[in-house]
């Protein structure tokens, strides 16, 4: 977590420092111009259920104001015909405090009418919405379905983005080659079943060559997007959740007195047993081979909307695969909306399966200029005894139960 | 207007030429550029392109800049309607996630006709649209939105 905090810190610190040069630019240059523009996003979330949904969310009956709120800054500073310098800074939540993030922090050059190429920290255009999924005011919905969209361990990378565009008989077609490095942190909960905690242990992800290819199709009425990732992932974890297992597992060891004074239960215990077994002594995390697939079509006609997307992650010896597909309907300032989703998961020796079907019911007013208000109810139903998308840890063979949860949100846009 | 006062065939000539102009003042938008730009016209298609953040550029390769009209503005509804088929509501939906995926900058709200013709004047890449009637030598019309 410290090392994703630096990591955050000199990025923005980096961002700023790009802002600053910016305005010099257009100091010494009339020609320079420096824009900024902003999103907000407020938001209340409360479910029926005590666990957190949701990866990025942890939507629960407590209710909060955190799950959605963001405030993003982006500035655009453009140095002559063909460079552009582009930042964008995302406050949001992040273990109940607000975190400041470059989510863009790149120079565009325009090599010609076709061809641009992009340099720096940029988010993967593997998604129909993956490249604006902070500027709420733009999607349609309160939030992009979470079967599909969690996916991804994280959106964003630092490298190169080559791309090609041209209009082909009659559509615009968009090509984006993609390079780079990945290096985060995240909350995960396998490794909270890994090692029997009842929430979500910190782990480290990097991806030291990332590749990636994105392709466009954009017609009168319909865009499909096209996406595949390679991208094999170094995975380690903090000393300090190696050492409470090793504490943990002493304690399992030392009879029944010692782990009641632990607080472990025997499921813990048996747990812990496994996770040896597992590790087999490999303590230091590991490297696993990791590929990502995804296709989306965001069709309108006749006053109906369809969205629908479908991805499929390899990790391993492991998969995960989800899909939605979206129904709405513009009536003058409504845009009400239903969703249907579904994720799955496979593999050998599945530690952490995640099956469950959701169906959400939205709308977007779109209130004043610039401003929209949403509401959602969404049903989540975990299925096969797993945990679905609920972000806990080790359940000790509690069955997670459906839920249901409430959003209303307001997006604007400046 | 003596016109008017004829009764029978006579009158129908002298008002349908009323209601031309009529409707050439209030209901045409024209589309305008600066007039060093070196194309003289756009197709709808194209226009619907650029004005929907497809394409930044027109057939010569020239970078244009967008202007819009202000939030509140009838003929901002109108523009969006005729252009690109959507409303000016979807359209800013839609260029906020261009504009924050890094892929463009939204046409920049300018304020009125006026307001934008000089701008366009002022910008030689610059595109914008008004009411017809507000058209002056200084900016080069591209094309009509009936």
């Amino acid at each position: 977590m410290y090392k994703t905090s630096r990591f955050q810190f000199r990025a923005a610190a980096f961002s700023l420092a790009c802002l600053v040069s910016a305005g010099h630019v257009q100091a010494i240059s009339q020609e320079a111009d420096l824009q900024w523009n902003g999103f907000f996003t407020g938001a209340f979330s409360q479910s029926d259920n005590k666990y957190p949904y949701g990866r990025f969310y942890s939507i629960s009956d407590s209710g909060s104001y955190l799950t959605d709120t963001r405030l993003g800054l982006q500035a655009s500073a453009r140095v002559n015909d063909k460079v552009t310098l582009t930042t964008q800074l995302v406050a949001k939540n992040s273990d109940e405090n607000f975190h400041l993030n470059a989510n863009w922090l790149y120079a565009n050059i325009n090599v010609s009418q076709n061809f641009a190429a992009k340099l720096g920290r940029m988010q993967q255009p593997i998604h129909l919405f993956s490249s604006q999924l902070e500027a709420g005011y733009s999607l349609p919905w309160v939030r992009p379905p979470q079967e599909v969209y969690e996916q991804q361990f994280f959106n964003d990378y630092t490298g190169l983005e080559l791309s090609w565009k041209s209009y082909i008989a009659g559509h615009d077609v968009a090509v984006k080659l993609l390079h780079g490095v990945q290096d985060n942190s995240l909350s995960a909960a396998v490794l909270g079943i890994l090692f029997a905690k009842d929430e979500p242990q910190p782990e480290f992800l990097k991806s030291d060559n990332f590749v990636g290819l994105a392709v466009q199709f954009e017609g009168d009425f319909y865009r499909i997007n096209l996406a595949g990732v390679k991208q094999d992932l170094s995975i380690g974890f903090p000393s300090e959740v190696m050492n409470g297992f090793k504490l943990d597992l002493g304690a399992c060891g030392a009879g029944p007195v010692a782990m009641q004074a632990a607080g472990l239960t025997a499921n813990q215990c048996g747990r812990l047993s496994q996770t040896v077994a597992l590790l087999s002594g490999d303590t230091g995390g590991t490297e696993i081979y990791g590929d990502f697939w995804s296709i989306g079509v965001d069709a309108q006609k006749f006053g109906v909307r369809l969205v629908a997307e479908y991805a499929l992650r390899n990790l391993g010896d492991f998969y995960r695969e989800g899909y939605y597909v979206s129904l709405m309907r513009n009536v003058d300032k409504w845009t009400p909306y239903v969703t249907y989703a579904a994720h799955d998961n496979g593999g050998e020796d599945m530690l952490d399966p995640q099956a469950q079907q959701s169906i959400a019911l939205g709308a977007r007013y779109d209130w004043m200029a610039n401003t929209a208000l949403k509401f959602e109810v969404l049903n989540a139903d975990p299925q096969d005894s797993t945990r679905g998308l609920y972000h806990i840890g080790f359940t000790n063979g509690k069955e997670m139960e459906s839920m249901m949860a409430a959003t209303v949100a307001l997006d604007i846009v400046f | 207007m003596k016109n008017l006062k004829l009764s029978g065939l006579k009158s129908i000539p002298a008002t349908v030429l009323l209601c031309s102009l009529a409707s050439l003042s209030v209901a045409d938008i024209v589309v305008i550029v600066n007039p060093a730009l070196g194309i003289s016209s756009l197709s709808n298609k194209d226009l619907k392109r650029i004005y929907l953040g497809k394409v930044s550029s027109i057939a010569d390769g020239t970078e244009m800049q967008l202007s819009d009209q202000k939030f509140d503005a009838p003929i901002r509804e109108q523009f969006y309607q005729k252009c690109c088929s959507s409303s000016a509501q979807k359209a800013r939906s839609r260029w906020a996630g261009i504009l924050f995926s890094g892929n463009g900058q939204p046409p920049a709200v300018v304020g009125g006709d006026s307001d934008i013709v000089a701008w366009v004047a002022a910008h030689q890449d610059g595109m914008g649209y008004v009411n017809s009637a507000a058209v002056t030598s200084s900016v080069k019309v591209l094309a009509t939105l009936k």
